[in-house]
């Protein structure tokens, strides 16, 4: 039959009472070898005044020596032990306050799976009696443990694992840490549930909110896109437009001599007179002719969607060219300073473009009259084009708000304000840079710069 | 009486095909070729002979707009007709709120031409405010 396991209490007695023993035992040693050593030295006494002697010996000294070394000891021990027992039981009484205060439930299960301890949050929350049943049992709705269970492999003393766990206590989803610990003397499992439910389908509803945003953000890009090329093509149109009517005029000059020349013919008799009329009609008709040839080089048929090596000057040229078409009036001065310049990768229509645009705002801020120059140089391996005028200049507050789409500071008829958008647009798309000097009543400055191609 | 008619206009060969057109007329044409000179010989000339002013638009030292707006202010008995290559509605409705008789569009055929410069000279006034402003 195995021996009786002795508890700590028990072992602490037994050795208490060796103690008691062993000093009893040796107390009455000591004094009977005192006695033994010193009663040949006295005078003779009777049998009863040397028994009283030995007991009174005794009495003296064993009380004493009981008292320091085992009364007061013992008396220590046990209220140190009382004092422990108190600690440990408000530290109990407080872990145990402060598990059923935490908003999450809890458990610990041993190495088969079985509820040792239930927190009352969990145990309210699974509405049944959980001590002894199987986790899984009692959790799951379909009752199979979770296949990612830590209780699958051995416990592992002080790690903590993570599972997310679904159908749980009706369809909800948990997240459950599980931690090994030491549960009464045996491996266990602390399980901490955390219902996620909630953030779980606030997380699906975002991610399909994100898709969904993320689709429309492209599309209104595409969009953007589709508009922004709308508006640029517009904007050319209507610069075209101002040009063509600017051509009307050198159009119409030229016509209406053809008409008083051919008038005249109708009226005339003499050959020699109807002669020179003609040859004046054969030399405006050509006139004509000529103004029609170049209008045509300006207008492409369609935009190619090829780069070319593009000739700046040349853009700026036409450009310049335009712009004057649409002048109500030349007294506007041009100065021209071509130093040689790279060629630049572009589509030359967007080039003259951009030109086109500076300069028509140029001409507009001279109010018909002032200095309009152009530069070109060559800096490091790039193309630079400055256009200066002598107008009335961009009041500081508006500076920069130049490239801003829609802003404008003429009249409603004469612009929706997104030249220089476009031109900015148009700049920023061949790697280049523009910047704009300014100053009131002064004239402006701007400076546009390409990369140019790079040569071997 | 030989009326006089001031044409106002940079393109030579313009103000000889005006001149043609009017040939028949009696009219006596007075030219200039810019806005400037145009002033200067309206301050010039004795302002009760000039009956009416013919005036391009795009012209370089002062334009049409700004000659005209100086004919109609000094000389406001002088009808002004307009006449352009450069067909614009918007500058028709200013000039015409300036108080021009008619805005023309070249080419123009010597018929019209003759029945709006006749039309003009009879609204010609010769009473008060007929010269310039002292």
């Amino acid at each position: 039959m195995p021996d009786k396991p002795v508890t700590p209490r028990k072992q602490e007695f037994h050795q208490s009472a060796a103690w008691l023993l062993a000093v009893l035992v040796g107390a009455v040693f000591l004094v009977e070898a005192l006695v033994m050593v010193f009663l040949p030295m006295l005078p003779s006494m009777s049998r009863a005044e040397a028994t009283l002697m030995d007991a009174t010996l005794l009495a003296v000294l064993i009380f004493p020596m009981f008292y320091f070394l085992v009364f007061r000891p013992l008396v220590r021990n046990i209220a140190e032990r009382k004092q422990a027992e108190n600690a440990l039981r408000e530290t109990s009484d407080f872990n145990k306050l402060l598990i059923e205060s935490l908003p999450f439930g809890m458990d610990i299960v041993d190495e088969q799976g079985q509820v040792l301890y239930i927190s009352s949050a969990m145990e309210n929350a699974v509405g049944k009696r959980a001590l002894g049943k199987k986790c899984w049992d009692l959790y799951k709705d379909d009752q199979q443990q979770c296949t990612d269970c830590s209780l699958h492999q051995p416990i592992q003393l002080g790690i903590t694992k993570s599972i997310e766990s679904t159908g749980v206590l009706g369809g909800r989803i948990f997240e459950i840490t599980h931690t090994g610990m030491i549960y009464q003397g045996k491996p266990a499992i602390l399980e901490v549930f955390y219902d996620i439910t909630e953030r779980k389908q606030a997380e699906e509803v975002l991610e399909e909110k994100v898709v969904e945003r993320t689709r429309e953000l492209r599309e209104n890009q595409a969009e953007k896109d589709r508009v922004m090329e709308q508006l640029i093509q517009a904007e050319k149109m209507a610069a075209i437009g101002t040009m063509v009517s600017g051509i009307g005029h050198e159009i119409n000059n030229p016509l209406y001599v053809i008409l008083g020349k051919a008038e005249a013919i109708r009226d005339e008799s003499d050959i020699s007179a109807c002669n020179e009329h003609a040859r004046g009609i054969i030399k405006h008709a050509k006139h004509i002719s000529a103004i029609v040839k170049n209008l045509s080089g300006y207008i492409r048929p369609a935009d190619r969607h090829e780069l070319e090596n593009t000739d700046v000057q040349e853009k700026l040229v036409e450009a310049l060219d335009m712009a004057k078409h649409s002048l109500l009036d030349d007294r506007i001065t041009i100065r021209q300073n071509f130093a040689p310049v790279p060629k630049i990768s572009a589509k030359p229509e967007e080039i003259q473009q951009v030109f086109f645009n500076v300069i028509r705002n140029g001409i507009q801020a001279m109010a018909g009259q002032g200095v309009l120059e152009i530069t070109t140089s060559r800096e490091d391996n790039q193309a630079c084009i400055r256009i200066k005028d002598t107008g009335m200049g961009i009041r500081a507050e508006h500076l920069g708000k130049i490239f801003d789409p829609f802003f404008t500071t003429k009249g409603p008829d004469e612009g929706e304000g997104l030249g220089m958008y476009i031109v900015q647009k148009i700049v920023n798309k061949y790697n280049g840079t523009i910047t704009l000097e300014s100053m009131e009543n002064k004239g402006t400055t701007v400076t546009i710069r390409f990369p140019g191609i790079e040569t071997n | 009486m030989q009326h006089k008619i001031l044409v106002v206009d940079d393109e030579e060969d313009v103000r000889n095909t005006i001149k043609l057109q009017l040939k028949g007329t009696g009219l006596e044409v007075v030219e200039a070729e810019d806005g400037k000179k145009g002033i200067e010989v309206l301050d010039a000339e004795n302002v009760i002979t000039v009956d009416a002013i013919l005036c391009d638009v795009r012209m370089p030292n002062i334009n049409g707009v700004e000659a005209v707006a100086y004919f109609r202010r000094e000389y406001p008995s002088i009808p002004v007709i307009v006449l352009t290559g450069y067909p614009d509605v918007k500058l028709a409705v200013e000039f015409m709120k300036e108080g021009v008789v008619e805005y023309l569009v070249k080419p123009v055929e010597k018929e019209k031409l003759v029945d709006v410069v006749m039309k003009a000279i009879s609204q010609r006034t010769y009473s008060g405010g007929a010269g310039p402003k002292m």
